[in-house]
């Protein structure tokens, strides 16, 4: 590719990032440091999830179990190029939830809050950027009755901690929708 | 009919001067908001363009001003502009950074859109060291740093 003139405004270089799939930008932490944390900023992720909302590619997760390992994995689809028909573009392996199939509680700005009901673990988990952030367990007790998160559905306490959490990942919160 | 026929004339960086409709120009929102501001003499200075770099842009710019248009919205007309748009990006890579400094500068969204969209889809597959050699930038990375945020990010590099 040609170089552009030393003076090409950095502002300009991330107008044309946000313009980038997210694996592009995930490989491109290499480049420097600057891009690194650059692609952290809310200014840039903010752009990002707005130029991919406009794209309006529709992106499916499809929680899937391998028949010999038993390991649970999510199959990325996507009818970007295919017009109506979805076509499998990526597995994603879950290195926190190994033995068993994660449920998935809620999504929220693409963000899954993910939850294996044999060992009750839970994680926030960004599909598209691979980022985990396990919860820590709950200090609050419950009444059996309604310490219901493993009875399949959460109780106020365990939302209102959710939303909490997302408040404080909000650095990492929007590089959602999946992209290609 | 004569607010559409009514002209402006722009001065590019080098000199050279183009007439060209209002409805053509004021797509650059900063020549609009210049002209609405009472920079109305002979011609409307546009320092930091070149003549080629320039008209190219009003090519652009003439080619897209239906496209707001109720006409302009009908699927046919946008699957024509889009073609249009893929065979006008079709340059030298030099000449799309000038492009894209020149929508930044004219404050054109839609070719900032266009421009910044073409470069980004040169860059996908690309390695580090060629994006470094594309932008200028010198790696400030140890081999050792590199490495660690190559390993975390891994699943972009397979």
């Amino acid at each position: 590719m040609h170089r552009p003139g030393l003076e090409f405004p950095e502002v300009l270089v991330m107008e044309i990032l946000s313009k980038l799939p997210v694996r592009s930008l995930t490989h491109f932490n290499c480049v420097c440091k600057y891009w690194c944390s650059s692609f952290q900023t809310p200014r840039l992720i903010s752009k990002h999830h707005h130029n991919n909302l406009k794209s309006n590619n529709l992106n499916l997760l499809l929680i899937r179990c391998d028949g010999n390992t038993f390991q649970p994995y999510f199959s990325q689809l996507s009818n970007q190029k295919a017009d109506k028909k979805y076509v499998v573009k990526q597995n994603i392996h879950l290195p926190f939830f190994k033995n068993a199939i994660p449920f998935v509680y809620g999504a929220c700005h693409g963000l899954l809050c993910l939850q294996e009901t044999s060992t009750n673990k839970a994680a926030i988990w960004n599909p598209s950027t691979r980022e985990f952030k396990i919860l820590p367990p709950s200090s609050i007790q419950c009444t059996p009755y309604f310490s219901s998160i493993q009875e399949g559905c959460l109780t106020l306490v365990d939302v209102s901690f959710i939303h909490a959490a997302l408040e404080r990942l909000s650095s990492w919160l929007y590089l959602c929708k999946y992209t290609s | 009919m004569e607010s559409t026929s009514k002209k402006v004339t722009l001065s590019s960086s080098d000199g050279r001067t183009f007439e060209v409709e209002e409805a053509v120009a004021f797509q650059s929102q900063t020549i609009k908001h210049l002209y609405e501001a009472g920079c109305t003499g002979d011609f409307i200075p546009v320092p930091n363009v070149t003549g080629d770099i320039l008209s190219m842009v009003l090519r652009y710019c003439e080619k897209h001003v239906d496209s707001d248009t109720a006409a302009g919205k009908e699927s046919f007309y946008v699957n024509k502009l889009k073609g249009w748009d893929a065979l006008f990006v079709k340059v030298d890579q030099s000449i799309l950074f000038d492009l894209i400094l020149a929508a930044d500068f004219l404050n054109i969204k839609s070719l900032m859109d266009l421009t910044c969209k073409t470069v980004a889809s040169m860059m996908k597959g690309k390695t580090t060291e060629e994006i470094r050699g594309t932008f200028n930038i010198k790696n400030d990375y140890t081999p050792e740093a590199e490495e660690m945020v190559r390993r975390e990010n891994q699943w972009a590099f397979e």
